[in-house]
């Protein structure tokens, strides 16, 4: 706490510097010209709203700059925000952006199917090996380790809480491990008023992913087995995932979930109607901060997962990255790393850069994971503490546990889509019916995924 | 240049293509965007679905054979997704089917204010669908503050779980669904009735019939053929229900509300599995073909 509390205290002098860090310096070795000076047209997908003129214009002020420094290729900003429904038109139509944002959940299938450009030869020529957070390389890379994307942020699963009700109920903190929110459910819940103790996503993709975490949290190692030679095996059906599964239905018996499964967990608390959730930041409090700017932050506490048995804090993780289209003609692909190298890391443009993300749900202080390593994550942090607007000293459990090195960030189980929908089916039948046999639901599910979807796949 | 043309029932029909082609010249656009944006789509799909699918480079793509359809007759989701349809379009006769005749006979016999009710019934229709989902979201909250379940505690009920209770979810679905679309029918069948002689209704009228006796002897019969239509219609929308389960409940509680059309979306693109979600909608393209011909085939009962 006390390594937190100086930490704090530096980044709030930091932010009462004038901007004391405001460029950075990095050995890298852009070239003078790209495509030996041949004309080259690449476009570059940019999410920002209509009414967001401001940032619209930052935005292409900063593509202006690059033409001006390249004068033989023009940048176009194409308005995108991804969607897999569109990305599947526009990658068959050979219609993607040159440089094109994607969330995490997709780095996989887009790095498997060809879409992403491999950006091997292109970290070993600009020197960009060693930059980024090794952890979030992992996940933008091949088994072979060459590198797909550039990481843009990257948040943990955590849990926010409402410090009134918190505090009223009788409790200084939130809960530690899993079993601890299980003994305060029922002093945090209410149903008088149908307020209930924990509210995550408990349906579809988004439930299946949050009970990821859980299952972890109890224990689990590992939800689908990869056996190494092309087959898998689900074990899901025993163990700790039948525990977690077990919890939520306690859980549901005490009143201390929300009735709607398709609730938003945050949304829950802010409107009274649960005390603690669980999210990640960048979508709860930091989505609030940029959607919803007169919600008072300071209500609202956010520290990480409870911890497994043995202490550690398991988390899928998310976020996003920018990717080069493989579809691309090679001068294309060329003036695209360029471009995304130079506008995140040049020291002309770090700064505008780090402004521009400042807008995003990510920016202002909300706690997610360092997107670089070493020097250049310390510049980061540096020159983003002028924009803090969040109030940190509520997170501070969560960089506590982020500094003990407690929070381990886990893979995504092979087939997770299926996978995440095949344990919602399960979840939703468990709280929806008060005489589930979840031993037996868990262990049916395990067999039909294994028969349907795991043995089909080994064929 | 001038050739015979062999009509239905065996007629001859003496053809000029010189005066002709400027009909086709007029019905070329129309063709170029369906083989285009239709036919070019469909018979791709059929492809795709023997195929392990990559986007990027379809010369990439590779022949698997009939292994799509394997996986799809495996998948945990098939027979619950199928299942599901078929209830959905049972419950749905028994519960929206009528709504549409019985408000569409009841506004026919209106005197006043015909028009302002055709309205008001209609209204549900030109809503987005996905606004009118959010809303009906808030009337089946779960919560005792539920805009449903407060009127039903009003009533002495106890307050349910619309959506959330496998037992009374697809009843729940099919109610937005026929509010959202019993306007639309409704017109249908009103426009169906201008045509009754109003000779026969009058005569009806003087010899006292009452409503529901005129509604009996006159209105049904009169609008069956059009009902025959409108059911098949109805069936074909059925089996393709996505947005709902995809707006609302996620396919769930368990598998209660899993279809195919939302089973499809998911493989296709949420997995990126494209040849898998080929198969689905080659499968489906089959059903729907042959609900397609029941209904082809009624239609011309009805003419």
């Amino acid at each position: 706490m006390k390594t937190t509390l100086l930490l704090l205290v530096a980044l709030v002098l930091l932010a009462a510097l004038p901007a004391a860090a405001q460029t950075i310096e990095l050995p890298l070795n852009l070239p003078e010209t790209i495509a030996e000076g041949r004309p080259v047209e690449i476009t570059v997908s940019a999410c920002i709203g209509e009414d967001q003129q401001e940032q619209r214009n930052a935005f292409d002020a900063q593509l202006a700059r690059f033409s001006a420094v390249y004068p033989n290729v023009s940048v176009t900003r194409t308005q995108y925000c991804f969607s897999p429904e569109s990305l599947a038109a526009l990658v068959a139509g050979g219609n993607l952006s040159t440089v094109f944002g994607v969330p995490a959940t997709e780095y996989r299938r887009l790095i498997a199917d060809g879409t992403a450009l491999n950006l091997a030869p292109y970290f070993e020529a600009f020197g960009l090996e060693g930059v980024y957070n090794p952890t979030l390389m992992a996940l933008l890379s091949d088994a072979e380790g060459n590198p797909y994307g550039f990481p843009e942020f990257s948040y943990a699963q955590g849990i926010g809480w409402d410090i009134a009700a918190l505090t009223e109920a009788g409790f200084d903190a939130p809960p530690q491990t899993w079993a601890e929110l299980g003994e305060m459910a029922p002093k945090l819940a209410d149903p008088a008023t149908g307020r209930a103790a924990f509210a995550m996503f408990l349906q579809g993709g988004a439930g299946g992913w949050h009970f990821t975490n859980l299952a972890y949290g109890f224990g689990a190692t590992e939800l689908i087995r990869d056996n190494g030679d092309g087959t898998f095996t689900a074990v899901y059906g025993e163990g700790p995932a039948v525990e977690a599964m077990q919890f939520l239905k306690d859980l549901r018996a005490q009143n201390a979930l929300p009735l709607d499964l398709s609730s938003n967990p945050t949304f829950e608390v802010v409107d009274g109607r649960a005390v603690i959730f669980m999210s990640p930041a960048d979508g709860s409090i930091g989505w609030l901060r940029v959607n919803m700017p007169d919600v008072d932050l300071k209500k609202y506490g956010y520290t990480a997962v409870p911890a497994a048995p043995d202490g550690k804090r398991y988390t899928l993780t998310g976020g996003s990255a920018q990717m080069i289209f493989s579809g691309a003609t090679p001068d294309q692909q060329e003036a695209a790393v360029i471009f995304q190298v130079w506008r995140t890391l040049s020291p002309d443009e770090f700064a505008p850069s780090r402004e521009i993300f400042q807008n995003t749900q990510a920016g202002g202080g909300t706690p997610v994971l360092p997107v670089y390593a070493g020097e250049v994550q310390k510049a980061v942090e540096a020159f983003d503490a002028q924009f803090i607007t969040m109030p940190v000293e509520n997170y501070a459990g969560f960089y506590d546990a982020l500094n003990a090195g407690e929070i381990v960030l886990i893979p995504e189980p092979p087939f997770a889509q299926d996978f995440y929908v095949a344990i919602a089916e399960v979840m939703t039948s468990v709280l929806t019916d008060p005489n589930a046999d979840v031993a037996a639901l868990m262990a049916d599910s395990a067999a039909r995924f294994q028969s349907g979807i795991l043995d089909q796949a080994a064929k | 240049m001038v050739t015979d043309v062999r009509m239905p029932g065996g007629r001859r029909l003496r053809v000029n293509w010189s005066q002709q082609i400027v009909a086709y010249l007029f019905l070329l656009p129309a063709l170029v965007v369906f083989t285009i944006f239709a036919w070019f789509p469909i018979i791709n799909s059929v492809f795709m679905s023997f195929q392990n699918v990559n986007l990027v480079d379809a010369g990439r793509s590779t022949w698997v054979g009939f292994r799509n359809f394997e996986r799809m007759f495996a998948d945990p989701t098939f027979t619950a997704s199928w299942i599901n349809s078929l209830e959905f379009t049972v419950l749905s006769i028994i519960i929206g089917f009528f709504v549409p005749v019985v408000v569409a006979i009841l506004v026919n016999e209106m005197r006043l204010a015909k028009s302002f009710f055709r309205v008001v019934y209609f209204l549900p229709s030109v809503i987005p669908p996905l606004i009118g989902l959010l809303v009906w979201r808030l009337i089946y909250s779960p919560n005792p503050g539920g805009l449903l379940n407060s009127l039903v505690t009003a009533l002495g009920g106890a307050p349910q779980q619309w959506l959330q209770n496998p037992a009374l979810v697809k009843p729940s679905i099919l109610i937005i669904m026929t509010w959202g679309g019993f306007g639309g029918t409704m017109l249908i069948y009103l426009a169906t009735l201008q045509d009754l002689p109003v000779e026969l209704y009058e005569a009806a009228e003087i010899d006292g019939a009452s409503i529901w006796q005129r509604a009996r002897h006159i209105i049904l019969p009169y609008l069956r053929p059009t009902m025959l239509v409108l059911l098949i219609v109805q069936v074909l929308g059925l089996v393709q229900i996505f947005i709902e389960p995809l707006v609302l409940t996620q396919g769930g509680p368990g598998q209660a509300t899993m279809t195919p059309v939302f089973t499809l979306y998911r493989k296709g693109f949420l997995n990126g599995d494209y040849g898998l979600a080929a198969a689905w909608s080659v499968l489906l393209m089959i059903v729907l073909g042959i609900i397609s011909l029941v209904y082809l085939r009624m239609s011309r009962i009805t003419e």
